[in-house]
């Protein structure tokens, strides 16, 4: 065979390509770059990824009705054939139709079901339960080797030691995860010892969350008569069970906090009352106590027995007024008495005998006060201060002591 | 206690009433000590919801016949 013509190899090869199974129609996903708008209307860039690049075109015509604006770095699913221009000799991928690739259409399916749902209520907080402050036995649908289910123990077992789990183990990504999520949904609810139920993931790409963006999980979620808690991926993500849950937390940790409260403050509320119906009732005896004694001093206090001593000391004291009145009185009399006796001794005429004076006294014994009365020669008695004189009366003169002067 | 299914909340609520009657102190002396040993009581019942037993941890596991059965959940570490 002779040597062939540039072009003859050219065209040999482009109907190779053409008559191409894949390479006449294909799909790639790549990465925009050197993106350029020809003002002829045509699109020219290069389809990328790590390792390698493809020179792509999309001609006027069919990039014209194209939903995406195309820019750098953009990922996309192209669909189109490979072939050859034969000017430069370069193989291209001649584009007809381009979408966003994967994320694209999978937020635009989560915001559609998201609208749906949300417009039939199964959104609507008048619809979520209560979520139970102390639950008994919490029910877990997850995967049973994820580190998940390890974060939801450990921080239940932290935060209240008491509360028992039982684990429903399910796959969480992959098609079977949504059937297996419900499965497990529907039985701990149909069981009567399970009081809160948790279910959710660790983080993952929006793929791997797809389960939870599951429309028959999210019907399931909201037929649930326990109440749920969705933990699913991290802060940043939403699925459709977060939002059908009656409590989204934001990673499977919190939906532990969230779902047991923390034994240490219980304790601490619990001690606090403790002590202060101690301090209640030691108060009340108190106070109690406080009120005996006193009705006991009382009582004292009216005891018939002291109320006798104080009418002894009463009668004592009376006594004594009575000693004193009638002392008192005797005093009187005697000091009247000895008044009286002074005044009797100096009436007294024996006293006058004393000073040296006589008593006239007749026969008879009657005193003689006068001349007139006696007679001469009367036998007359003159008493003195210490015997009698018998006399007889020899002259008699009328006339008064001061007559003699 | 009689009532075993005394709630947590429930029973400390209860407990706080009685608290609140207690520092109130409008009762006989045998209310209060009445009032105070249901108050011990409570706390007993309380205390023992915290404290009585560790929780299980338990996963289920689907026999050949479609039983679900409670199985003790292995904690490595």
């Amino acid at each position: 065979m002779g040597p062939l013509k540039v072009s003859e190899v050219n065209n040999y090869i482009k109907r190779v390509f053409l008559s191409d199974m894949i390479l006449s129609s294909l799909s790639i996903e790549g990465e925009i770059s050197n993106f350029k708008h020809h003002y002829s209307g045509h699109m020219y860039f290069n389809l990328k990824d790590e390792k390698g690049k493809i020179k792509s075109v999309m001609f006027k015509s069919d990039n014209e009705n194209l939903k995406v604006k195309l820019e750098e770095g953009m990922k996309i699913i192209a669909t189109g054939y490979i072939s050859l221009y034969e000017k430069e000799g370069d193989y291209q991928f001649y584009i007809r139709h381009i979408k966003e690739s994967g994320l694209g259409d999978l937020y635009r399916e989560f915001e559609e079901l998201k609208k749906k749902l949300e417009s039939e209520g199964l959104f609507s907080e008048s619809n979520k339960k209560k979520i139970p402050t102390m639950p008994k036995k919490i029910g877990i649908v997850t995967s049973s080797t994820g580190a998940a289910i390890r974060d939801i123990i450990t921080v239940i077992k932290r935060r209240f030691p008491p509360c028992n789990i039982l684990i429903y183990p399910s796959l969480v990504q992959g098609p079977q995860a949504p059937k297996e999520i419900c499965k497990g949904l529907k039985y701990l609810d149909s069981r009567q010892d399970i009081d809160l139920i948790i279910t959710g993931r660790g983080g993952g790409s929006i793929e791997e969350l797809f389960a939870f963006n599951d429309e028959y999980v999210a019907r399931t979620i909201y037929d649930l008569e326990t109440p749920i808690i969705s933990a699913v991926g991290h802060e940043t993500d939403f699925t459709i069970a977060d939002f059908v849950a009656d409590l989204r937390a934001p990673t499977p940790s919190a939906a532990a906090e969230l779902a047991v409260p923390n034994i240490c403050s219980l304790n601490n509320d619990l001690q606090n009352k403790y002590n202060r119906l101690i301090k209640g009732i030691l108060q009340i005896l108190g106070q109690h106590k406080v009120r005996i004694n006193h009705l006991n001093k009382n009582l004292k206090f009216f005891n018939p027995v002291n109320q006798l001593k104080d009418k002894r000391q009463e009668l004592d004291n009376l006594f004594k007024d009575l000693n004193y009145l009638v002392e008192k009185n005797f005093m009187n009399r005697k000091s009247q008495l000895g008044t009286l006796k002074n005044s009797l001794d100096l009436l007294n005429p024996l006293l006058a005998l004393d000073r040296g004076y006589g008593i006239l006294m007749n026969k008879d014994g009657k005193l003689i006060k006068s001349v007139e009365n006696i007679v001469l020669n009367e036998e007359i008695d003159i008493l003195l201060k210490d015997g009698q004189i018998n006399t007889i009366v020899k002259a008699i003169d009328k006339g008064g002591l001061a007559d003699e002067e | 206690m009689k009532n075993k299914n005394l709630a947590y909340e429930d029973a400390i609520s209860k407990l706080e009433s009685i608290l609140e009657e207690l520092e109130e102190d409008g009762c006989t002396l045998d209310e209060s000590i009445d009032k105070f040993k249901k108050g011990i009581e409570l706390y007993n019942y309380c205390n023992n919801l915290l404290y009585k037993a560790e929780g299980e941890v338990k996963i289920l596991l689907e026999d050949k016949e479609g039983n679900m059965l409670d199985i003790e959940f292995p904690m490595e570490g």
